[in-house]
């Protein structure tokens, strides 16, 4: 596997790890019965602005170990981080990112118009996100080994 | 999706040029190796400008390294 294609990866593995992390805590909260409030406290601001930096760090950190590794086992040169293709893979997968998004804060929308409560939206806009960041990923991926 | 339309010569172009590696060929180009190889595969169709560098590396005409599959194109318009 290419050095991109292992960024990649644990890029994906950062978001996944951070999606999965605060799906643990909307599970907490829902069972604490936080979804009933009709408002959203300071304390859902807070996991958000936690949850950037951890997985900022983590994507960080995996994608250095990532790179050290590849770079020994295969002795690529780096010298060029990326190009035309490149370019275009993110493009398109940008694009599949923001389809995504916009479905997700499209759902979110419709969930405050029906009545339900507004952290049932707030939390499908902040899945939206992570489920964007995810599926774009994984069309980088795909296009990488596809091509187009 | 799929295989590109435009076909090449690359990797004849890179065995006549003392074997040269997928490697030095994408340092010589600027692109990534990774690039070289989804051409050589037919994933990839190149800009016209990195066609060009691709030429000029092997010191032959673009048309010669490169050529356009027409007939897919027939069949569909037919």
């Amino acid at each position: 596997m290419s050095n991109p294609e292992n960024r990649l990866i644990a890029y994906l593995a950062s978001n996944l790890l951070a999606a999965g992390a605060y799906a643990v805590y909307v599970i907490q909260q829902y069972r604490a019965g936080s979804f009933n409030s009709t408002t959203i406290s300071s304390d859902w601001g807070a996991a958000i602005l936690i949850l950037i930096a951890v997985q900022v760090l983590l994507s960080v950190l995996l994608a250095i170990v990532v790179s050290i590794i590849t770079t020994i086992k295969t002795r690529e040169d780096e010298a060029v981080q990326t190009d035309e293709r490149d370019r275009l893979i993110e493009l398109k997968a940008d694009r599949v990112s923001y389809t995504v998004f916009g479905i997700g804060f499209l759902l979110a929308m419709i969930v405050l118009a029906v009545g339900m409560p507004p952290l049932v939206m707030f939390n499908l806009i902040v899945f939206s996100v992570l489920g964007a960041g995810i599926i774009g990923y994984i069309t980088r991926l795909y296009l990488y080994r596809r091509g187009f | 999706m799929g295989k590109s339309r435009v076909r090449n010569d690359i990797r004849k172009y890179r065995f006549f040029h003392d074997e040269m590696t997928q490697q030095e060929l994408a340092k010589k180009v600027g692109v990534t190796r990774q690039t070289i190889i989804a051409m050589e595969k037919g994933q990839y169709s190149p800009s016209l400008e990195l066609a060009f560098r691709i030429a000029r590396v092997f010191n032959v005409q673009l048309e010669e390294i490169f050529s356009y599959d027409a007939e897919e194109e027939k069949e569909k318009n037919q």
